[in-house]
């Protein structure tokens, strides 16, 4: 594989990574990774959607007018969410209930919209496919992560499969009913941001960008 | 034609007109095609999940394990015919769809709390024995909910009187608020509970507890969702017209004063 398609590739996993260091598509994270079957549901689902969506846009970039460039990326994602949609309900209809209205959000997911505008409307389709592709990978790891964590400490098991024996049914270990609320999402998300950027200072935003209490003689 | 509308310049209106409805045609060609392609599909996991998934749980059968496939057949489906009130062989308990289910016939205002306007003339309930004792009667129940109607499974106990078991496992509630009905949280309140206090129609009432005190019809009421007040008197419409006079009320007092249930 060529070098630049392979950072096109890997530079979504850690280094450019949607939810970790764009902070996009961070809704469907908090909602869906209850349990790794779940997050892994949706990766797919994302995944498909993404890496289509990618290569609609590309195919037709030469000819969007820019005036109506983003509701014509919009009808696409919108259709290939509804596909996606109804492709669950028919093959993994269980799955589907369980994420509900999420797999229907993904249309409003950042990432999916941003890889479009940013990526797809101004690339060839080859490349656009495998940014598409990378960064469904990059948005699946942390869903894959957070999911896999906050299912074996809130349930104690993994894809539904018992690791750690919960107390309800005569083990030892008390399941962390946090973990199967929204915030925890956040913690794990939160702590994986700062593992990510202890590794990798450069991601750390520059001083300008960060955040600062504002004294109230500065604004007047 | 469409060439020489592609040679146009991007901001020419034209153009702009022409990719829109291009773009939206195609779009919706595909939505609709994977719908029409996919529906049978989809019927076919819907009913399978909610009679066999749903059914099996409802029955108390999920907890011994083993393949879905295997518990359902353990339960055994028997047609009423709420003309009669007793049981008939006239229709097959698999061909019941509740949301297509038959000839129809209609509710008197007076009975129909539950908003249907009309009901199937039959009916399936589900019997589960356990060494050839009768311990489960499951009853498909369904009514008008905030949105859509709520469908559900109740399964009572042998006297035909305590819940064993209530599922929700169709709704269109607000999420996080009616939507609670489905989740096993609440569903796990209806156990115990009792439907009826000697009269006709049922007691069974979901309400809202002030101050958390429990009431002296204890048995008969079921702390309701906060924030789903009008999901509560949903739930409560839909058991009233089911297990009334108009529903299976009837078929159970007769079970009740020792009707044979093989019969």
């Amino acid at each position: 594989m060529p070098s630049p398609t392979r950072r096109i590739l890997t530079d979504p996993l850690i280094d450019n990574n949607p939810i970790t260091y764009q902070l996009l598509g961070i809704c469907s994270a908090l909602a869906v990774t209850t349990t790794l079957l779940n997050s892994i549901v949706m990766c797919l689902a994302l995944t498909g959607v993404l890496v289509c969506s990618n290569v609609a846009v590309s195919m037709i970039r030469e000819h969007v007018p820019s005036s109506i460039r983003i509701i014509v990326q919009m009808t696409i994602i919108a259709s290939l969410v509804i596909v996606a949609d109804e492709l669950l309900r028919a093959f993994a209809y269980e799955a589907s209930r369980k994420l509900s209205v999420f797999v229907g959000l993904i249309i409003t997911n950042c990432i999916v919209l941003g890889r479009a505008e940013a990526f797809a409307s101004k690339n060839p389709i080859g490349p656009s496919a495998v940014d598409g592709f990378g960064n469904a990978l990059g948005y699946s790891l942390v869903l894959l992560v957070v999911g896999g964590l906050r299912e074996l400490l809130g349930s104690g098991s993994l894809l539904g499969y018992p690791l750690l024996p919960v107390v309800e049914e005569g083990g030892w270990y008390l399941g962390n009913g946090l973990m199967l609320l929204p915030p925890s999402a956040f913690l794990v998300i939160g702590l994986m941001i700062w593992a990510i950027r202890i590794w990798k200072p450069e991601q750390v935003p520059s001083a300008e960008a960060r955040v600062h209490v504002v004294h109230r003689q500065e604004v007047m | 034609m469409i060439r020489r509308l592609l040679r146009l310049p991007n901001d020419d209106l034209r153009k702009i007109v022409f990719v829109a409805f291009a773009v939206c045609l195609v779009c919706s060609l595909v939505v609709s095609t994977t719908a029409v392609l996919l529906e049978p599909m989809q019927h076919a996991a819907e009913a399978r999940y909610q009679r066999h998934t749903v059914l099996v749980d409802v029955a108390g059968l999920s907890g011994q394990g083993g393949d879905v496939d295997r518990l359902f057949a353990r339960i055994e489906a028997r047609m009423v015919d709420l003309e009669t009130d007793r049981y008939t062989q006239a229709a097959d308990p698999a061909s019941y769809d509740p949301r297509n289910p038959g000839e129809a016939i209609p509710i008197s205002a007076d009975l129909d709390t539950a908003k249907l306007g009309a009901r199937p003339r039959y009916v399936p309930v589900y019997l589960i024995r356990e060494a050839g004792v009768l311990q489960r009667i499951i009853l498909p129940v369904y009514g008008s909910g905030m949105y859509d109607r709520i469908y559900a499974y109740i399964a009572l106990e042998a006297d035909f009187n305590t819940v064993a078991a209530f599922r929700v496992y169709q709704h269109g509630e607000t999420p996080g608020l009616g939507g609670e009905i489905a989740s096993s949280g609440w569903l796990a309140k209806w156990p115990g509970k009792r439907i009826y206090n000697g009269a006709e129609m049922p007691r069974l009432k979901v309400v809202k507890r002030r101050g958390g005190a429990v009431g002296d019809d204890d048995v008969h009421e079921l702390d309701g969702i906060a924030g789903a007040t009008r999901t509560g008197r949903s739930v409560t419409n839909l058991l009233g017209y089911w297990l009334g006079p108009g529903g299976f009320g009837p078929f159970l007092a007769w079970l009740r004063e020792g009707g044979v249930p093989d019969a």
